[in-house]
């Protein structure tokens, strides 16, 4: 279990607080600039800034050492291109024992369509290949930690540019992990979480000077009262193709 | 490594002493063709051995550092901070005093060090554009020529001509004492980056997802530019600036062996002293001038510096 409690990130987010649980998958849910990205960040130990490192306790049995959390936490995050070629097997060995790269889990290299790509040049790939390869490298570098249930996996727009296929097969990857292990994604697409009923959604809004939590919510109750929703959104309805 | 590749790499080596040895003349039977190899010849070509693979490895490490292929300790102004403190230290009776050889490596890797320093510092103020950290370097470089043509105007005619031929870059001015130094630092240095190749390579697809899985960049960064300033100035100390040959060989281990830094630096350092090694016995070939070394770097190149640009430009 995660939970926060009065955390401040100065100019970018407030939560006073908030619960993230194994058994549920967790959305952040909220327009531009609520700061989702750097609530993650602070959740994976990576924001310095405010008080997020009291702020935010851990379940102890889950991540007591800070130098395992790379074992433990795994974070995706919107990335740049590389400035050299480099083929998608090569960063992915980079990050990985060789050994781990040949024998990939099946359940990954379906939900991703891995195999396909490891042969391709990073600059070369479309912005949703990169995102397969990308997630794949952030799922493989915690795979033990997923598998034995004590996993903390981030993901920050994972949906960005997948088509609806890889889509899919990524949220039924997710639904399935997150049954043992804590999984938070931020995500823009409403109707995509709306559809998804044992989701917990996270939702937040924009203040005067920066994003600040409203509450947490399973996704049904949202489905059935969209008014927190649009509040946050500062829209009137749902629009027709969300509902 | 491929054993193919570490055989091709022993195979050049000896070709080029070989080769080398023909241009000397014989040194078994002839005392002074003996003499003049090891006392000249020789160290000539080690020095070109050592220089060409400490720049080569410094310049594959500045460029996943900088996140930039065209960086090149000449381009991004290092080679020119060490010139300018080498440069007071030639036109002033200041080397006369302290007659060492370790002092010029010294006041070489304080300057190079002083513009790295200003490198970073200036790469972080600016954008994480790829042409920004190249117009920092020029910058730099800019400052350093500046600097040396006050040095030029002041300094005393013989010494302003040490200092021209100096700058050119050349090996011919080495000797033993100074090679053993500059030697040793080179490859202590040389060993310490290759064993951050592994993290280079994280850091080359992302900054960000480095430190994700648990790369400390930071102390990383620190380490290899301080190395990288190290082997730069001690380079510079023994034979003047010399351009160009940190951007030419990383680049041409890359089109044939992909960009993994536990290749490209090693490959990079082996072909870099075979390459200077190459000049130097062209050098000897062409016995009736004595071509400075940037002259021969610089022609080759330029051109391919030009053609990276371009490609990048194309890519981007």
């Amino acid at each position: 279990m995660i939970e926060i409690s009065h955390l401040v990130i100065k100019e970018r987010i407030a939560v006073d607080h908030a619960q993230f649980v194994q058994g549920q998958m967790h959305v952040l849910l909220g327009p531009n600039g609520v700061g989702k990205s750097s609530l993650l960040l602070a959740v994976a130990g990576l924001l310095d800034t405010g008080n997020a490192r009291k702020a935010i306790q851990y379940d102890p049995a889950l991540m007591h050492e800070t130098a395992d959390w790379p074992q433990l936490r795994g974070i995706y995050q919107q990335t740049q291109q590389p400035e050299f070629a480099i083929t998608v097997a090569q960063m992915l060995e980079f990050y990985h024992c060789p050994a781990r790269i040949c024998h990939m889990p099946d359940e990954l290299v379906d939900a991703l369509g891995i195999k396909e790509l490891l042969d391709k040049d990073l600059r070369q790939c479309s912005q949703g290949q990169a995102v397969r390869a990308h997630l794949t490298r952030v799922i493989l570098s915690i795979w033990p930690s997923l598998r034995a249930g004590h996993g903390v996996l981030l993901l920050d727009e994972p949906l960005n540019g997948l088509d609806v296929q890889y889509q899919v097969k990524l949220l039924v990857l997710l639904q399935r992990l997150a049954k043992t292990n804590i999984i938070i994604m931020a995500v823009h697409d409403i109707a995509l979480v709306l559809a998804q009923p044992t989701t917990r959604v996270t939702l937040f809004s924009s203040g005067q000077r920066y994003g600040h939590c409203v509450g947490q919510y399973d996704a049904c109750d949202l489905a059935s009262d969209p008014a927190k929703i649009c509040d946050c959104f500062s829209i009137n309805s749902l629009p027709s193709w969300v509902r | 490594m491929s054993n193919r590749i570490i055989n091709l790499l022993i195979g050049l080596s000896i070709c080029l002493v070989v080769v080398h040895l023909i241009f000397t003349g014989n040194i078994l039977t002839n005392a002074i063709a003996r003499h003049v190899y090891l006392q000249l010849a020789l160290p000539e070509l080690l020095t070109a051995g050592i220089v060409g693979a400490g720049l080569c490895v410094a310049s594959a490490s500045l460029q996943v550092l900088l996140r930039n292929p065209l960086a090149d300790p000449s381009i991004l102004g290092l080679s020119s901070g060490a010139s300018v403190v080498a440069g007071i230290l030639l036109t002033t009776p200041l080397l006369g005093v302290i007659d060492s050889p370790v002092v010029l490596v010294v006041a070489c890797f304080v300057g190079a060090l002083l513009s790295s320093l200003l490198l970073l510092s200036l790469s972080r103020r600016l954008s994480s554009e790829h042409g920004q950290i190249l117009l920092a370097g020029i910058a730099i470089t800019t400052l350093a020529s500046a600097v040396l043509a006050w040095i030029y105007v002041i300094a005393p005619p013989q010494q302003s001509k040490t200092l021209t031929f100096w700058l050119l870059g050349s090996f011919a001015q080495s000797d033993w004492s100074q090679l053993f130094w500059v030697g040793v630092l080179v490859s202590v240095c040389s060993i310490r980056l290759l064993r951050h190749a592994h993290a280079l390579n994280q850091l080359m697809v992302g900054e960000s997802i480095a430190i994700t899985h648990g790369v400390e960049v930071v102390k990383l960064r620190r380490e290899c530019v301080v190395l990288c300033a190290l082997i730069v100035g001690a380079c510079v100390a023994i034979s003047g600036s010399i351009a160009f040959v940190g951007l030419l060989v990383p680049h041409f281990v890359r089109r044939i062996w992909g960009a993994d830094n536990r290749l490209v630096m090693p490959l990079s350092m082996a072909i870099g002293a075979l390459f200077m090694g190459g000049v130097v016995v062209l050098n000897q070939a062409l016995s009736i001038i004595a071509l400075p070394v940037s002259l021969v770097t610089a022609s080759i190149g330029a051109p391919v510096f030009v053609y990276v640009l371009l490609k990048h430009r194309v890519a981007g």
